[in-house]
């Protein structure tokens, strides 16, 4: 389990799940289709 | 949440994409979507795989759920701005979009958040969330973060002065 929280100008580390839809969502994959992406990290619905 | 959504409009002037992702299931998240009515995706982490590859994880509530981070991400897929939050204490969103604003004029542009949070007074969607869990579900957790941001001069200042002689500790004795 890596506790390493990735820095500014590190490369975000690529990851693959699903969203709400059911799709799947690939970071590298949304990066190409869009310019910016902004990862909102929240608690969930709890 | 609520708060971003608010400012999407201006979010996406600066061509970029908001994707919010936990570790709730795909059913709670489309009721969570439906029921703020949020105008970008939510990502579903069940297995916990992304909020480890980031160090995000907090093992003390609900069993591991993820901390409240902002990252953005340029299309070269370097993280060029972060904030790591707590669950009272959020970065200020008009930071967030005076980054973006002023990345979209020099885009070697990279920000630290590591200042300037502000706490949270909880809404009162919030309030009813939190005494909804103690009663339903005998959770204490998220009534604690609230209760506790009074003493937060004292808590935030030693917390600090731990991670010090953390340092200090590791670098008298580098094995």
């Amino acid at each position: 389990m890596s506790s390493h929280i990735p820095d500014v100008d590190e490369v975000a580390p690529d990851f693959k799940v699903l969203m709400a839809s059911g799709e799947e969502f690939r970071l590298k994959t949304a990066l190409k289709n869009t310019h910016y992406i902004m990862l909102i990290f929240y608690r969930g619905h709890w | 949440m609520a708060e971003i959504k608010k400012q999407y409009a201006d979010i996406i002037k600066y061509k970029t994409r908001a994707y919010a992702i936990s570790v709730d299931s795909p059913k709670q998240s489309r009721a969570v979507a439906s029921e703020m009515m949020l105008p970008f995706d939510l990502l579903c982490d069940v297995d916990k795989q992304v909020i480890q590859l980031y160090g995000l994880v907090n093992p003390f509530e609900h069993g591991g759920i993820a901390r409240p981070a902002i990252f953005i991400i340029n299309p070269g897929g370097k993280i060029c701005y972060r904030s790591i939050d707590g669950t009272a204490q959020r970065v200020d969103l008009t930071h967030v979009l005076n980054f973006l604003k002023a990345h979209y004029v020099n885009p070697d542009l990279t920000n630290k958040e590591k200042v300037d949070k502000k706490w949270i007074v909880p809404s009162w969607g919030t309030t009813r969330q939190i005494v909804k869990n103690m009663i339903l579900r005998g959770n204490q957790a998220d009534w604690k973060h609230y209760g506790l941001f009074p003493l937060s001069p004292i808590i935030i200042p030693l917390k600090k002065l731990k991670r010090k002689m953390e340092k200090k500790g590791k670098s008298a004795n580098p094995s």
